[in-house]
């Protein structure tokens, strides 16, 4: 199962509202996304496959049905992607939290391959500082 | 032998153990071209904690053993840094399967050479002395697996994998924070015992070690085992035990691939002369026992699991969840009165993110936070009982339900820990549970936990200790195996994994799945060598 060349976009757009892309601090590139993705969708089983087909439908139609917006969430406003994304990881239906939250921890795992995201958030380097300060060079790699 | 060096960083040549092991004996599945049929004494389904021990002790007792395993053999040099690569080769399902009832629990086993000790923590518990005794008298085992029966297979294996305490250098601060603040308390806790040789203290157990340190199976018994004249069959899933006039006589298995569609789908028939050993765990085992026409009504009865559920936080000063111990303190003391015990669990990025609340600027202002935040965990001894069963297209149907009282002592774990963390000066705490605050700033809000709804729906449990489901007992009217490890339908059919536990245990099962499997390999490989004579 692979998914539409749409419904990567969708995917892209979502994920862009979970993990934003800002001026300042880590910030998250979207590279690998794509390959991701495909690669997913070839790895799990049929059933998990349309769970995570499922999810992008939802983000991708948020707007519509929980800001009453004409498009869909590649269309709208970055504010708007946020808020969307927002009302669906606390919605009060279940299912549809749990469908977010699919969503968000996959994407995690996809945009974390980027080696430059994880250096960001790790600061490997002031970490080794700070070690090595308290335990005078005794430092694993 | 086939053997590989590498150069590490200091210069000195290093190997890791699964680089070893005579030419010949591992047969890749993923690249299997042909049929294949081949004869042994035994043939041992899955490599995980209890394949690997039983198929390293059959060999060590002189026969000869084929070790069949559903996913592939991922060395140590192979293990990178991203958690969506080790999920991808190692998890079942691309880690998306779950446990189904009125909330989806996400389950996570891994489906590699090595089984879930390629991924978990490697924590070491004895099998706790009331536990053994609620087998004995409530589950009518008696002294098939006393303390005394137990005890020389503990001893063995703490000796073969150097089980020991986390060393203070390689504690990390996430570990460090937990004892003090829970020994400030009174509570009973302690640094974790773990199987590993060398550890550096790199917090990646749970996407497999890089430096081979971690002594999961896929690094010990399972190259072991090879080196004394075991064959691996990775990549190859077992489609059925092969049962004639009611006696096992070998398994079929179907050649597979991580990518499915890239599978050679070749047969491969493995003959067992003297029997054949299931240890596929507790998902899989019972219906691998159905596929092979066992019919008891007790196979996928009976399961439980330990759900965890964590509670993140960031604290005043620096954490570096990726310095230390993934897993390396706990407390076991709220086990017997209220059923669960406390851990620290570090977390890498990807599934930090997953958890931290939030999205957009507000979890990214968290992540730059990520050097600050720690993450400890409850492990649940849940009473819930489930079942495992077959569903469309041979998949694995896991359902259960936590009980209010599952998750009465749940929400008591949770508002103990986050209590904790502000005790240590935490900034803010994330209880994740659905229907109050994400983020928590001061220590009057925990009293909100106290009062979180009793529905599992509003929780975020994970699912990693898997028990029951092919239970032992001495009646084949209320159970699967017998106090023999043998099936009550098919002489030597036996079954070692913690399938076979009548309950869960309140303390991580490796090493109480790892003593069982060895002292029932012994008990068989005994009774063989004695009818063999006869």
């Amino acid at each position: 199962m692979t998914l539409m060349s749409f419904e990567r976009r969708w995917a892209h757009a979502g994920l862009a509202a979970i993990y934003t892309e800002r001026e300042r601090g880590v910030r998250v590139a979207f590279d690998q996304v794509d390959a991701s993705l495909d690669e997913t969708m070839l790895v799990v089983p049929w059933r998990s496959g349309m769970g995570l087909r499922l999810a992008i439908w939802m983000v991708a139609l948020s707007p519509i049905w929980l800001l009453m917006r004409l498009g869909t969430i590649g269309s709208v406003s970055a504010a708007d992607r946020e808020r969307a994304l927002g009302r669906l990881i606390y919605h009060r239906n279940y299912f549809v939290r749990q469908l977010a939250l699919l969503f968000k921890a996959f994407g995690a795992l996809w945009v974390f391959r980027d080696a430059g995201l994880r250096e960001a958030v790790l600061r490997r380097g002031e970490r080794l500082v700070v070690l090595k300060k308290k335990e005078s060079g005794h430092v694993a790699a | 032998m086939s053997l590989h060096d590498e150069e590490t960083e200091s210069g000195v040549k290093a190997r890791y153990a699964d680089e070893s092991y005579p030419v010949g004996s591992w047969v890749d599945g993923e690249t299997v071209t042909r049929d294949i049929d081949e004869s042994f004494d035994f043939v041992v389904v899955g490599t995980g904690a209890a394949g690997a021990v039983a198929a390293h002790t059959l060999t060590c007792a002189g026969f000869s053993v084929a070790m069949v395993e559903e996913g592939p053999w991922i060395k140590t040099r192979e293990v990178g840094e991203d958690v969506y690569g080790i999920f991808k080769r190692a998890m079942r399902d691309g880690a998306t399967q779950a446990i189904e009832g009125r909330a989806f629990m996400p389950l996570l086993q891994g489906r590699a050479v090595g089984g879930s000790t390629l991924v978990n923590s490697a924590i070491a518990w004895r099998t706790p002395a009331d536990v053994l005794h609620d087998w004995s008298k409530g589950f009518g085992l008696g002294d098939t697996l006393s303390e005394d029966a137990l005890a020389p297979h503990f001893e063995a294996l703490e000796r073969d994998l150097s089980v020991k305490r986390v060393d203070d250098d390689v504690l990390g601060e996430n570990n460090a924070s937990f004892l003090s603040e829970a020994r400030r308390r009174g509570m009973q806790a302690d640094a974790m015992k773990r199987y590993e040789k060398g550890c550096r203290g790199a917090a990646r157990c749970l996407t497999g070690c890089p430096h081979g340190a971690k002594q999961g199976m896929n690094v010990s018994y399972v190259p072991w085992s090879l080196a004394k004249g075991a064959r691996l069959f990775s990549s190859c899933r077992v489609d059925k035990v092969i049962i004639e006039n009611g006696s096992a006589t070998g398994v079929l298995a179907t050649t597979t691939h991580v990518f499915r569609a890239q599978a050679t789908r070749k047969r491969v028939h493995l003959r067992a002369r003297h029997g054949v050993f299931v240890a596929a765990s507790t998902i899989q085992t019972p219906n691998v026992l159905r596929r092979s026409g066992l019919r008891s009504r007790d196979i996928g009865e009976h399961f439980q699991a330990h759900p965890g559920i964590a509670c993140g936080g960031v604290m005043s000063s620096p954490v570096h969840m990726e310095f230390g111990a993934s897993q390396g303190a706990e407390s076991i003391h709220f086990r017997k009165t209220d059923g669960f015990k406390i851990e620290t669990i570090s977390m890498p990025p990807e599934l930090c993110a997953a958890r931290m609340p939030g999205i957009g600027t507000e979890l990214m202002d968290k992540l730059d936070r990520y050097p600050n935040v720690g993450v400890w965990a409850v492990q649940l001894r849940a009473e819930a009982k489930g079942t495992v069963r077959k569903g469309w297209g041979g998949r694995d149907v896991v359902n259960m339900t936590l009980t209010k009282n599952d998750l009465t002592r749940a929400r008591k774990a949770l508002a103990l820990m986050a209590r904790m963390m502000f005790d240590l000066g935490a900034k803010e705490i994330w209880p994740g549970v659905h229907g109050l605050p994400s983020v928590m700033t001061s220590p009057d809000q925990v009293a909100l936990i106290d009062d979180a709804p009793l529905d599992p729906r509003a929780y975020g449990f994970v699912a990693t200790h898997l028990f029951g489901a092919a239970r032992m007992g001495p009646d084949p009217r209320s159970s699967v195996v017998g106090l023999d490890f043998a099936t009550h339908e098919a002489k030597n059919l036996y079954v070692v994994d913690s399938s076979v536990f009548p309950t869960n245990l309140g303390v991580n099962p490796q090493h109480s799945i790892m003593a069982i499997a060895r002292c029932a390999a012994e008990r068989v490989a005994a009774g063989s060598k004695r009818s063999a004579v006869a």
